[in-house]
């Protein structure tokens, strides 16, 4: 396990490189001028000539990069351009935010897809089955746009249940963060559900009609036990992967479900970062998603281990 | 619109104490001439020597009249409570050389932390003076520029000459990246006469500087505050306004709180503001309606309609700045070097029907340069819709110069789009082809400075026309983006800005309108409207320049 460890730790330097190299090589791609975040839309060729310099976003992309890794290695993530503030404070004061709101999401998806594909597999073709995989297709086909905003008006604006916009942070009120993170984290969570829902449902109809369970159906073990010991376990290694590819999508949707319920979260940074072309931030931020991607995806393949004993095996 | 709901504030009430506790009706004014002056009445009491004239005893300085009383049916104002304020974007920094001239909530924001030195008021053409105690000059060049006393910044620095003297020197230092830059290098030198005198020394004659000074360089932080913060002033400001910084968490919140030691008390009467930015329309509509004690900014007309419908109780600030959205022409090239093109465009576009389609019946059409609620206000059109006429002049151009096909170029953002959509297709029907290109402002802005473009979607809203509309059309401006080089507009833009008299800079402003009629730089088509909506219970909500709002006056009504 240890030389698994190591041989994943080892790919992080040269993934995190080429990630970070692509990055730059994309911000710069996208047309524009960073000054004109920085002097408003009323400046001259001039005032904006005279920022880049004072910036030095006029120097060519390789003198920019190795200034940047150059920066990283000593621990600096430079300093906005459109802010002026230092990235690395930026991103820890959102991060906690996006994370909570991607983890919880995460959690809700997984809480409400695993029973229900339980019970719609147990007796699958029935018309509680039908129904759900009609409401998942629906769930997967709407956009989260859309979702969040049918979720706001039946559960903030006419019940009243949560907030329909805003933020307090974990550390300063538990109840209140969980209050106004679980409309935005359902609201994530509903396609992700769905997804899971019809990947794990199709694979325990088939594992449910292996040998092994009908053995253990044959030795009167109930239905509930052959379903969560048995037949559960063997059929989560696509739920797994997809649960584990999900985070990008899940820090993707962040965006927009951030900027819809005005939390301070990475996605909102994002959008306004690439917009600007802030790209010491983009930077910042792709470096941070991508080692939060790496990491996740190296808790998938120890899950794998653990689910499967072939696999430990091998290693 | 339901008017009856609306009280039409396009105007400014001044920022001081206003209501029962000021004679609002005190006339202040001597000496009614250049940049007028508006004394807030309360600053008076404050400040002022016993005869309450401040800022109007030299010969030059602006004039002084009062300043409009609060509506009398918002009653005897109450203190405390706490405001949540409801935004539509987060701006990019608290440090007075990041928050733009034309950013309502920077503005909005800024005056809450800071105060302002002098602000312009639209309606009336004047200044209203705030931390400043008089600004005056006789030839437009020197100028002298007093300070009220007993002003300290809320770190206990005081708030005199040296202090604005430092933040103007940053502001034009190249190396802090100002916004401000240009309007503060007009400045040649600056002289602390005394501890509140400060005299300034313009690189060219402008008796309308002051109206430069509202609206970019109004804003002082404290000294002290930016020699130990620097750069991070911008998320820990520290100025001497009626709210003090308490914490901001960008794209979520920023919280100031009561300044006990306001120099303009009792004001203010609010404990604290929320500032919470939601760039959702009908999520900030939502968290409006299921909230208390709140105001919600919005430049959509039908968001702030559909909200009035939604609750009788609700009142609206709702300003409406002269100029407003343009197509404006590259003049020094082709195509549009040719006026007959430009006069073309001028009669081939019905303007209200295209505001019709994308604002809906709450948008207004901008057919004159200026509202007519504007001092400068005079009924030139610039355009007239003549189908016919637009049809003969393409036809000519055409003949003598092949297929009119140009690029109409415009910045992200849904409004553009429709429109750029709507001007392609009205403009085939005369047979000229138009490729539509929007952008980012990242990428869009710097061609338009640099002159990379042939009609551009742009705005140009203003309040009075100095400095923004003269620096928009001055021959030789650097930010003259159409390249418009009309020397008899030029020159009465140049003798309006050396005038002090509201009428005299009238009859200028009437020479531009018309020349602009006949030569049309741009064609002007929406006018931008600014709606600050208040809950019932929250009064004294008015509003200046583009919709910003002094927070100060703002009180809450017990229930």
């Amino acid at each position: 396990m240890t030389r698994f460890f190591a041989s994943r730790i080892a790919y992080l330097v040269p993934v995190l490189l080429l990630v970070s190299l692509l990055t730059m090589l994309m911000v710069d791609l996208i047309p524009g001028d960073p000054a004109v975040a920085i002097l408003g839309a009323n400046a001259s060729a001039e005032e904006l000539a005279a920022v880049n310099e004072a910036l030095g976003t006029n120097d060519p992309l390789p003198t920019r990069y190795s200034q940047w890794v150059g920066d990283i290695v000593r621990g600096d993530f430079g300093q906005s351009l459109r802010t002026r503030q230092p990235v690395i404070d930026e991103l820890l004061a959102r991060l906690p935010v996006t994370l909570e709101i991607a983890a919880l999401a995460g959690l809700l998806a997984l809480g409400l897809s695993v029973p229900l594909a339980l019970i719609a597999a147990h007796r699958p073709g029935t018309r509680f089955d039908r129904a759900l995989r009609g409401a998942s297709s629906t769930l997967i086909s709407s956009p989260s746009f859309l979702t969040a905003l049918l979720l706001v008006y039946a559960l903030a604006v006419t019940w009243e249940v949560f907030p329909p916009t805003g933020w307090v942070r974990l550390s300063e009120d538990v109840s209140e963060n969980l209050h106004h993170a679980l409309l935005p984290s359902l609201a994530l969570a509903l396609g992700e559900a769905a997804v899971y829902f019809r990947v794990l449902r199709a694979d325990l109809v088939t594992t449910l009609q292996e040998d092994f369970v009908l053995a253990a159906r044959a030795r009167g073990l109930r239905s509930r036990y052959v379903l969560v010991r048995h037949a559960l376990r063997p059929s989560s290694f696509s739920l797994v992967t997809i649960a584990g590819l999900s985070l990008g999508r899940l820090i993707g949707g962040t965006v927009i479900v951030e900027v819809l319920f005005g939390l301070p979260g990475l996605g909102q940074l994002t959008v306004q970062s690439i917009l600007a072309k802030d790209y010491l931030m983009v930077q910042g931020i792709v470096m941070f998603t991508a080692l939060g991607y790496v990491i996740v995806n190296l808790g998938v393949d120890v899950l794998y281990h653990q689910l499967d004993p072939r696999l430990r095996r091998a290693s | 619109m339901r008017r009856s709901k609306i009280r039409a504030l396009a105007v400014l009430v001044a920022f001081g104490l206003v209501g029962a506790a000021c004679g609002s009706d005190d006339d202040g004014g001597a000496g009614s001439d250049a940049a007028p002056v508006t004394e807030s009445p309360a600053a008076t009491t404050a400040a002022a020597p016993d005869d309450g004239d401040t800022g109007s005893t030299s010969p030059a300085s602006p004039g002084t009249t009062a300043a409009p009383a609060a509506p009398a049916d918002d009653g005897e104002p109450q203190s405390g409570g706490d405001l949540t304020f409801l935004t539509t974007n987060e701006i990019r920094g608290l440090d007075p050389t990041m928050i733009s001239g034309g950013s309502s909530t920077g503005t909005t924001i800024a005056n809450a932390i800071y105060d302002a030195l002098m602000m312009n008021d639209n309606a009336t053409g004047e200044l209203v003076l705030g931390t400043a105690e008089s600004i005056t000059s006789d030839d437009g060049v020197v100028w002298e520029l007093m300070i009220r006393s007993g002003i300290e910044f809320t770190d206990g620095t005081p708030y005199d000459a040296e202090a604005v003297k430092f933040n103007w020197e940053r502001h034009q230092n190249p190396d802090v990246g100002s916004q401000h830059r240009g309007p503060a290098s007009n400045i040649e030198t600056m002289e602390v006469v005394d501890p509140l005198t400060l005299r300034l020394t313009l690189r060219s004659p402008n008796l309308q500087f002051p109206r430069t000074i509202a609206r970019y360089l109004a804003y002082i932080a404290s000294p002290t505050a930016i020699q130990d913060l620097g750069e991070g002033l911008a998320t820990n400001p520290v100025g001497a306004g009626p709210f003090v910084f308490d914490k901001w968490e960008r794209d979520s919140q920023l919280v100031v709180v009561r300044n006990a030691g306001y120099w303009n008390a009792p004001l203010p009467y609010l404990d604290s503001i929320t500032f919470r930015p939601l760039p959702d329309d009908s999520q900030r509509k939502n968290t409006f309606e299921t909230g208390d004690d709140m105001v919600l900014y919005t430049t959509v007309p039908s968001l702030a309609q559909s909200i009035a419908d939604g609750d009788d109780s609700v009142t609206m600030a709702h300003t409406v700045l002269n100029g407003g959205a343009s197509l404006i022409f590259n003049v020094r090239k082709p195509p549009f070097d040719d006026v007959r093109l430009r006069q073309a465009f001028a009669a081939a576009i019905d303007i209200p029907d295209l505001i019709e389609v994308i604002q809906g019946e709450d948008g207004i059409p901008a057919i004159t340069l200026f509202e007519q609620t504007s001092p400068f206000y005079a009924d030139v059109p610039l355009s007239q819709y003549d189908p016919e006429r637009a049809q003969d002049l393409f036809d000519e151009v055409a003949a003598e110069k092949g297929p009119i096909t140009f690029t109409l170029s415009g910045l992200q953002g849904t409004l553009s789009q429709t429109t750029a959509e709507y001007l392609q297709a009205a403009l085939a029907a005369y047979g000229v082809e138009a490729a539509v290109e929007i952008r980012t402002l990242a990428e869009g802005a710097p061609k338009v400075y640099a002159g990379e473009f042939e009609a551009q979607l742009w705005g140009f809203s203003f309040g009075d026309p100095e400095p923004d509309l003269a620096e928009a059309f001055i021959p030789g401006s650097p930010r003259n983006f159409t390249g418009f080089d009309d020397a008899e507009a030029g020159e009465a833009f140049l003798a309006a800005r050396a005038s002090d008299d509201v009428d005299a800079r009238r009859e200028e402003y009437l020479k531009v309108q018309e020349i602009f009629a006949e030569e049309v730089p741009q064609l002007l088509y929406q006018r931008y409207q600014a709606f600050n909506v208040a809950k019932g219970n929250v009064h004294g909500v008015t509003a200046y320049e583009d919709g910003n709002v002094i927070t100060a006056e703002i009180w809450l009504e017990s229930a």
